[in-house]
């Protein structure tokens, strides 16, 4: 292979075409495929059951054979609203989570890639436009791994599909006020139009266009020939060949200090009280859970128990403390990416011990713990925290003898964290 | 096939609002919201007559009612049997729409379902018992029954002569609730509470500008697809190797 080409987008020699022909590259990640085809479903639903459900002479866009056989299908027309909302939540939701657990390996990536703009990418669309409607013999200038015209579809399917889920959001649950509503219809109507406009391009260049076949079959195991990149997203083959298209490593920042962090933690508790009327907890949530998963095998036993049964009756999971627990695994995820940590399952131990016994010991701290707390009516953050910033003076005493205990307990065990 | 309607005998009527508690307590609306209303008006002049009268009113369940085209979901319909403008509250959005378009205010947001609601001439009561309005009326002012049946009573009512329907030259939309009464009653009725025809901003937007927009954009952009689809089988197949 030619050094130059790596530099420069040369015309290959026969035997460089049919070197390239041979490998294969990737183009897609599993998760990008299947987020794509995901939303050709929704797409296929929601553009079907949308266009049924406007039937009014004032807004239809739709021949009425097509809302009379949609609604034939569906039974009545509430099954469409229906379907409609409820595929739309679910696509919202897997939506939010790609964005959030995705955001820097997928979508950063991509919306970098797809909001700069390049030189090549203007001068592809005019190549095309060129080439469409002009019939002229047009060479297209170097692209990156979405092409100008990829490029333009995605920046309004990016700006759209956001303005798309909130405007549906406020009509299925009729949020605010109805003057807002009434705009929200009429806002999701053009957004929805515009990415159609590109939708039809999008299908005809991906199905029948013979040039950009390879795409398609890309978007279906992942793979495009060399040679397709070499040509259609040359941008994208040189940075796969010299290695760059990793993004960089950034370091884990720093922790925050404790007295910054303590003071966070303050006002996040006055807000806490102040939103919702209680204070932090968490041992809480993992007692009630586990009520809950007790009472789902045994509901007998665990309504009879006597300290169970109290809680088995008032809905153990509908708790503040629950709705708290599943924030502070959110909110701690939120914080890993902010922090650039990895996601990862380790055990915290010291040097000198095992990860057995380090479980071991966990366990029986924990059984010591979690009784300590029931007799206590709180752990730490629920006694000490929230009890001790009302000045409850069972708050305040425990948190004295937590520093008590807890000194007391270092001396004895203080060698397990050598 | 029938076609419900109502008259309402002003001559008779007091104004003692009955009517509308009735109405309350059969669907529970919300406090300060009425599917039914009883306005006192007067005394004013009407040509050389002094008028005191009540306006008693609820939805006319139109022939050609304004809401219905308004609602894009289509969950305020006409019902085809009945002939009574029904409110399918699976489709209902809570938009507002048809609360604009009705030229009468006879529809409103409930602030908790958050969905339109109005008279709807007691539907489910239908074929049992009157509305709750009707028979509740101390006077009989308030009659109901079916319009197309001849001998029906409504329609002996109508029949007499001296009925009105609140409408303008302007505003018609073929309203089926009915007045009696004496003439500058009605008159002091409409002079005081126009009918109106209203058109909301968001749903003018969208029909005088952007539908054609919308509408034409995503047309030629699958039309231009086709051509392009009908060029190149015209044109036989070819693979991308020519590209250099």
């Amino acid at each position: 292979m030619r050094n130059e080409i790596l530099e420069k987008y040369l015309p290959l020699t026969p035997e460089e075409k049919e070197e390239l022909k041979k490998k294969r590259i990737k183009k897609h990640h599993v998760a990008t495929i299947f987020l794509h085809w995901f939303n050709m479903l929704v797409w296929l639903t929601e553009l079907i059951t949308g266009a049924a459900l406007i039937i009014s002479s004032n807004y239809i866009f739709v021949p009425r054979f097509f809302t009379k056989l949609v609604s034939d299908i569906y039974g009545t027309r509430g099954n469409i609203i229906r379907t409609h909302i409820f595929v739309g939540v679910v696509w919202a939701i897997v939506l939010i989570l790609y964005a959030l657990f995705g955001w820097r390996r997928y979508l950063k990536p991509t919306l970098k890639e797809i909001f700069g703009i390049t030189k090549d990418d203007i001068g592809w669309l005019v190549s095309k436009f060129e080439e469409v409607a002009l019939g002229k013999k047009v060479h297209y200038p170097p692209q990156d791994s979405y092409n100008g015209g990829q490029k333009l579809f995605a920046i309004v399917v990016a700006l759209m599909v956001p303005v798309i889920i909130i405007t549906g959001f406020i009509m299925a649950f009729h949020l605010l006020t109805p003057a807002l509503i009434r705009w929200a219809i009429i806002i999701h109507f053009i957004a929805v139009g515009l990415v159609v406009m590109g939708l039809s391009v999008h299908i005809y260049m991906a199905l029948l266009y013979p040039p950009e076949q390879e795409g398609l079959f890309g978007m279906i195991h992942g793979y495009i020939s060399e040679y397709f990149a070499y040509h259609h997203h040359y941008k994208f083959w040189r940075k796969k060949k010299k290695g760059l298209d990793k993004p960089a490593e950034l370091p884990p920042k720093k922790d925050l200090s404790p007295i910054k962090a303590g003071i966070f933690l303050g006002v996040v508790l006055f807000f806490s009280f102040y939103l919702t009327g209680f204070g932090l907890g968490s041992s809480g949530f993992v007692q009630r859970t586990l009520v809950a998963i007790f009472g789902a095998f045994a509901p007998e036993s665990v309504k009879n128990h006597p300290y169970m049964g109290h809680y088995w009756g008032v809905y153990p999971l509908w708790n503040f403390l629950v709705f708290m627990g599943f924030g502070v695994i959110i909110g701690t995820l939120f914080a890993m990416f902010l922090s650039n940590h990895k996601f990862r399952f380790r055990i915290e131990k010291g040097d000198k011990i095992s990860d057995i016994q380090r479980l071991i010991y966990a366990v029986i701290g924990g059984i010591i713990v979690g009784f300590a707390t029931r007799i206590a009516g709180g752990c730490t953050s629920s006694m000490a925290l929230s009890g001790g910033s009302v000045f409850s003076p069972g708050g305040w005493l425990f948190m004295i003898f937590l520093f008590v205990g807890g000194y007391l307990g270092a001396f004895f065990f203080r060698r397990l964290w050598k | 096939m029938a076609k419900y309607g109502m008259v309402i005998d002003l001559d008779r009527c007091v104004g003692c609002q009955a009517c509308m508690v009735a109405c309350k307590a059969q669907w529970q609306t919300p406090e300060d919201y009425f599917r039914t209303w009883v306005k006192h008006i007067g005394p004013v002049q009407i040509k050389d007559e002094m008028v005191f009268t009540s306006y008693v009113g609820q939805c006319n369940h139109c022939d050609n009612p304004p809401c219905v085209p308004a609602c894009p979901t289509q969950a305020t319909f006409k019902d085809t049997e009945t002939g009574i403008v029904l409110v399918d509250y699976d489709l209902c959005i809570g938009c507002g729409y048809c609360v604009e378009a009705c030229p009468y205010g006879a529809r409103f947001i409930n602030p908790v379902t958050k969905k339109v609601e109005k008279c709807d001439f007691c539907y489910p009561r239908l074929g049992e018992e009157d509305p709750a309005c009707v028979k509740t009326c101390i006077v009989s002012a308030k009659v109901f029954g079916d319009l197309e049946n001849k001998d029906s009573y409504i329609s002996k009512k109508i029949s007499e002569g001296n009925t009105y329907i609140i409408a303008t030259k302007e505003v018609n939309p073929g309203p089926n609730v009915y007045y009696k009464g004496r003439r500058s009653k009605i008159e002091a009725i409409i002079k005081n509470y126009p009918p109106e025809k209203k058109d909301t901003l968001p749903a003018k937007i969208w029909s005088n500008v952007l539908r054609p927009f919308v509408i034409l954009g995503a047309g030629a952009t699958f039309i231009g697809s086709l051509v392009a689809f009908l060029f190149q089988i015209n044109q036989g197949e070819k693979e991308g190797e020519d590209e250099e």
